[in-house]
């Protein structure tokens, strides 16, 4: 490690040495360090005269001449279209806030049997609003919770464990859903 | 009046059971925040196999065992759901 970290510095030293005598005057150094560009110094007094950088050649850009400034800013002015500036900056009138589908207690009823019908370990023939998840359908308590997240998975709310424990027909579930989200009939 | 077709449990079988509810209904909360929907069926269709595989126990000490290994495994997905985000 201290090897590297050697090889390191003595790489940078090197480098700075570099630059100092580079033809192109670095816009970071001191103003003395045109001085040391005309003797060769020892190194120590090298450090303490030039205050480089040690810049990466990706990061350090060169900087556009002017002819190509000009070309640049032509070229953005060129292509400024006015007709989509315009429909941007006016506000729209018509504002856009998500919503949930009206719902209906027919609806609801629809959604929750369609979810135990995709739910694989309920024979669909046997399923009715009216069927017991354990006693009709065979199901277990553990296949009752996960019947109980597919439905908060549909309807998009949290059930807490408490009202889960209670739901245990099709029925209930419905009933429940209705009474969360105020659907009326 | 429904008939019964699950014995009446005690009051420390019935606690035990809702344990274990409990811990499948957060391991299923925390499988539903992974991103990816090819690793949530992986991960659910473990989390099925594996608390049906070890349902039958009654004893209470393996039951608890068993909690515990679950609970680990729920601890590891949430620090790995955690790193993701």
């Amino acid at each position: 490690m201290s090897g590297i970290v050697k090889n390191i510095r003595a790489l940078t030293r090197h480098s700075c040495y570099f630059r100092a005598y580079s033809v192109r005057p670095l816009a970071v150094t001191l103003q003395k360090s045109h001085t040391v560009q005309q003797e060769p110094v020892h190194q120590q007094n090298l450090l303490s005269y030039t205050q480089t950088r040690f810049y990466s050649p990706e990061i350090k850009k060169t900087k556009p001449s002017e002819e190509e400034i000009k070309e640049r800013v032509l070229k953005v002015c060129a292509s400024y279209d006015k007709v989509t500036a315009d429909k941007r900056l006016i506000t729209p009138h018509e504002r856009s806030y998500s919503a949930k589908p009206p719902l209906t207690l027919k609806l609801i009823s629809e959604r929750v049997l369609l979810v135990l019908q995709l739910y694989d370990k309920i024979n669909p023939d046997k399923l009715n609003l009216k069927s017991h998840f354990i006693n009709d359908l065979g199901l277990d308590s553990l296949d009752h919770v996960e019947v109980i997240m597919a439905m908060e998975d549909e309807f998009g709310f949290e059930i807490p464990d408490a009202d889960a424990e209670r739901l245990l027909t099709p029925a209930d579930i419905v009933r429940y859903v209705g009474d969360r989200e105020d659907v009326y009939e | 009046m429904p008939h019964l077709t699950k014995p009446i449990l005690s009051l420390k079988q019935f606690i035990l059971k809702q344990e274990v509810k409990t811990l499948y209904r957060h391991i299923f909360r925390a499988i539903r925040k992974v991103p990816d929907p090819a690793h949530r069926k992986e991960l659910t269709e473990w989390a099925r196999r594996d608390f049906r595989a070890n349902a039958n126990y009654t004893d209470e000490v393996t039951v608890r065992m068993y909690l515990r290994y679950g609970e680990r495994c729920l601890r590891e997905l949430e620090t790995s759901l955690n790193l993701a985000k």
